[in-house]
């Protein structure tokens, strides 16, 4: 599939009718059987990949599942028009709230890396601490002016930071992720008790400044094994290619 | 994202302007489209190519 296509204006736009839901194949258990039953490659086996389009409450299949979106559409234009026929068959109730980070600080990390988008992570050893971090950074997400500009992960341990080759700090950290997604440069640093508008000014300032290069797999690769970049997922891969 | 073996093309970063948001986790993701009554788009991808992070 065209790499680029979930990069179009017109398929992001459109997407912002939906939830939009997006794993890591291999990470998980329970969603690693939740993907098994929607598609399976020749093998019989979960592949790298799995697309589908699904009702509100996941009990129906609205476009043909499969390994990819051109399963069930032809190209940008095309996904872009079936993803807003599909929105407006649901009334929506509301707006999403949730904090979109992956599901923890090392995941996060590397997808920010994959994406090539910058890290937003808040750190505190106090549990209550972190979980209202949480919500700040959900509404720091959702912030229409902010709205896909950076990636999440949920709040963190000082400890999980260390794990992850970074300064050992509380705060609410933006993060370069390097190119590997492995460990990252801290580029700014809040307290946890900022306020929401100083840290959304900052955000909406940064963002045109952090540039990521595109990657041509064959060389990230190589250069990955010649370096010991290397990736152990939680669970078997079982794509056979 | 979805070539195997890898593709000779760049990879394409999320555009500074703001891509698509993205749930990390089926569980938080599928509630909310319960809560909002919206539909889901949902991908699964491996963030490694033969076991080399940083790239899908």
């Amino acid at each position: 599939m065209d790499r680029s296509l979930l990069s179009q204006k017109n398929v992001i736009e459109a997407s912002r009718g939906l939830v939009c839901i997006r794993l890591a194949t291999y990470e998980n258990a329970a969603e690693v059987k939740y993907l098994e039953k929607i598609f399976r490659g020749r093998s019989g086996q979960l592949e790298n990949t799995v697309f589908a389009m699904l009702s509100p409450g996941a009990d129906k299949y609205l476009a043909r599942p499969g390994r990819s979106p051109e399963w069930a559409f032809s190209g940008a234009g095309d996904m872009a028009r079936g993803l807003k026929e599909i929105a407006s068959r649901y009334k929506s109730t509301g707006s999403p709230e949730a904090l979109p980070a992956m599901e923890n600080l090392r995941l996060a990390l590397n997808v920010a890396a994959c994406d090539g988008m910058p890290l937003i992570v808040a750190a505190s050893n106090n549990p209550e601490t972190r979980k209202k971090a949480d919500a700040f950074l959900a509404l720091l997400a959702w912030t229409p002016s902010l709205l896909g500009k950076y990636a999440y992960a949920p709040a963190s341990t000082p400890a999980e930071l260390r794990a992850a080759k970074l300064p050992e700090s509380e705060g609410i950290l933006l993060i370069a992720p390097d190119s590997y997604g492995l460990t990252g440069k801290i580029i700014e640093r809040w307290p946890l008790s900022e306020n929401l508008s100083a840290v959304t000014v900052a955000l909406e300032k940064a963002r045109p400044t952090l540039t990521f290069s595109g990657k041509v797999a064959r060389q990230h690769i190589q250069n990955g094994v010649r370096n010991g970049f290397s990736w152990q997922s939680l669970l078997p891969v079982t794509d056979p290619h | 994202m979805y070539q195997q073996p890898p593709g000779n093309g760049p990879t394409v970063p999320t555009p500074a302007e703001g891509g698509i948001v993205w749930f990390g986790s089926l569980k938080a993701g599928l509630a909310e489209a319960r809560r909002t009554n919206r539909a889901v788009l949902l991908l699964s991808a491996a963030p490694q190519c033969h076991g080399t992070p940083g790239i899908w």
